[in-house]
């Protein structure tokens, strides 16, 4: 046969990538399209961490959700447990403690470093600087070792509980969180001299996985991959939770809107979330870390439709929850930042692409799986 | 107050709709269903580029679905929650895919799990579950504890 015969669909063929790739985050399945190493389509295949949380948290009263809800995002769970805190507080009517609000603020934080580091180790895997992967985990180690401090569990915590949090912070904290930030900083530092200013991670960012600022506003992009585009857009500063309205911070931007702004973007947040929890440690005033809340088998919450939000590690988390009256919770609808993300952005980011770059901008987006099964 | 300008704005261009401020940066407006195409172009228009979620809630004992479809501003930080009701027995609606491109994801899930059908979206395949034959799973007379008893043999 000729090389005219060959129509152009012949030429193509279909890739299953993942459910499981090891420069991915959780498990999903994208079937692309390719001719040689050039991507032409992409379809997205989803389910495989679909748990049906939204359904249980209907069938389990308010208060027993909460082991629930922190799943939902594996790498980010801290902000899960404060979106649903949140909702059952506005639907209720609950007050939380100045201390509390505090406490909340360093555990999320927290949250984020971490979930910002297992992004730097993705991005960093996706394109060989395995030695990144190593330095970043012994400092996530250190960070879930202190929230085992904190709650007593490393991953998943359950310690934001509606009214505050379910205990306070132990003895010894506050001085090896102090110690532990300057240490963090010289890691920071190690790895912008190792690979953010490298040459070779320049070369595979500069210019690639390009996502305007008009396309980022018409899809619905939160976070850094919105921020990269010169919009300084942060719930933490748009609407402020927890402590967030008391402390001073940056909502660092870049305007390249390619992978190498978006991984600047997460880089410099690093570094105010450190300055965060410095600020929050220093200023965290006495008082409660819990308000006193009726038995929660007995909550009467009124029917109320409520949507609060947060800044995630990945963008605005919201929840949006309906009571109606009875003991458990009517509708709780999460809206992760990871589905425009994966659902809309990457299917027409990697159009065009090469394969090795499939991992690459799956991190650079920075995109959950969990988050989008729920 | 900006809220409130914008309730009074809502209500002077719709007649049907009823809008209320619940709160800073929240206002809920109830519409009936064939005037939202146009509400949310209006919203658009006013800067309210970020259709942040579309959410479904059974009202199983009203015979209605509640569609409610959350859009905000970048500029004044309100997020708006449009409601509209549908009938349960014959769930359609039409898709908003050509105001808010990103609404395709959202409207795919309802039909997924409520059973919605809207019309226009050109994608509604199943995204998360893997053949399912039985009721969508988010409606509130799914029973799950049941599905599991009847499907998997426990012997």
């Amino acid at each position: 046969m000729s090389e005219e015969q060959i129509t152009a669909r012949e030429k193509e063929v279909d890739l299953l990538f993942g459910p499981q790739h090891p420069g991915v985050s959780g498990n999903f399945n994208i079937t692309v399209t390719v001719e040689g190493e050039t991507i032409h389509k992409v379809r997205m295949n989803l389910g495989f961490l679909h748990r049906g949380f939204e359904k249980m948290l209907e069938t389990v009263g308010f208060l027993p959700g909460f082991p629930f809800v922190c799943r939902i995002n594996v790498m980010d769970p801290d902000h899960n447990e404060q979106i649903y805190a949140m909702a059952i507080e506005e639907l209720a009517g609950i007050e939380v403690p100045p201390r509390a609000q505090y406490i909340r603020t360093i555990v999320l934080e927290m949250g984020r470093l971490q979930s910002h580091i297992l992004w730097l180790n993705g991005m960093a895997g996706a394109m060989g600087f395995y030695t990144i992967n190593h330095w970043g985990m012994i400092q996530r180690d250190e960070i879930l070792d202190m929230f085992s401090m904190i709650a007593g569990a490393r991953v998943y915590h359950i310690y934001i509980l509606p009214g505050g949090v379910r205990r306070d912070i132990p003895d010894g904290f506050a001085e090896r969180m102090r110690a532990f930030i300057p240490d963090f900083k010289k890691t920071l530092h190690d790895i912008d001299a190792v690979m953010f200013n490298n040459r070779v991670f320049r070369k595979r960012t500069e210019g690639v996985g390009i996502l305007s600022k008009e396309d980022a506003l018409r899809y619905g992009v939160t976070g850094a991959p919105l921020r990269a585009t010169g919009v300084a857009y942060d719930v933490r500063k748009k609407e402020p939770y927890a402590a967030y309205g008391d402390l001073e911070f940056e909502v660092p931007t870049r305007t390249g809107c390619d992978s190498y702004s978006r991984a600047m973007v997460m880089r410099a947040e690093m570094d105010q979330s450190l300055s965060i929890i410095e600020q929050a440690l220093e200023r965290m005033p006495e008082g409660p870390a819990w308000n006193r809340t009726p038995n929660p088998f007995k909550w009467n919450i009124q029917k109320n439709e409520v949507y609060v939000r947060v800044e995630s590690g990945r963008g605005e988390l919201g929840g949006f929850a309906v009571s109606d009256g009875s003991d458990k919770i009517r509708r709780m609808n999460y809206r992760g930042p990871s589905l425009p993300h994966g659902l809309v952005v990457l299917p027409k980011l990697l159009v065009g692409m090469s394969v090795p770059d499939i991992a690459h901008m799956v991190s650079s987006l920075n995109i959950s799986v969990p988050e989008i099964d729920r | 107050m900006k809220e409130q300008a914008l309730k009074e704005k809502l209500e002077a261009r719709f007649a049907n709709a009823q809008a209320y401020v619940q709160r800073t940066q929240r206002v809920v407006v109830s519409l009936p269903q064939e005037e939202l195409g146009t509400l949310l172009m209006f919203l658009k228009d006013e800067g309210y580029h970020q259709l942040t979620l579309i959410s479904c809630v059974d009202w199983i004992e009203e015979g209605q679905f509640e569609l409610v479809y959350h859009v905000s501003s970048h500029d004044t930080g309100i997020h708006v929650m449009a409601r509209v009701r549908i009938d349960r027995e014959n769930p359609v609606m039409l898709s908003m895919m050509k105001v808010y491109e990103n609404a395709q994801p959202y409207e795919r899930e309802i039909h997924e799990f409520f059973g919605v059908d809207f019309t226009g979206n050109d994608d509604l395949a199943p995204l998360y579950l893997d053949d399912w034959r039985d009721l969508p799973p988010m409606r509130r007379d799914f029973d799950t504890a049941a599905y599991a008893e009847r499907v998997y043999d426990h012997e």
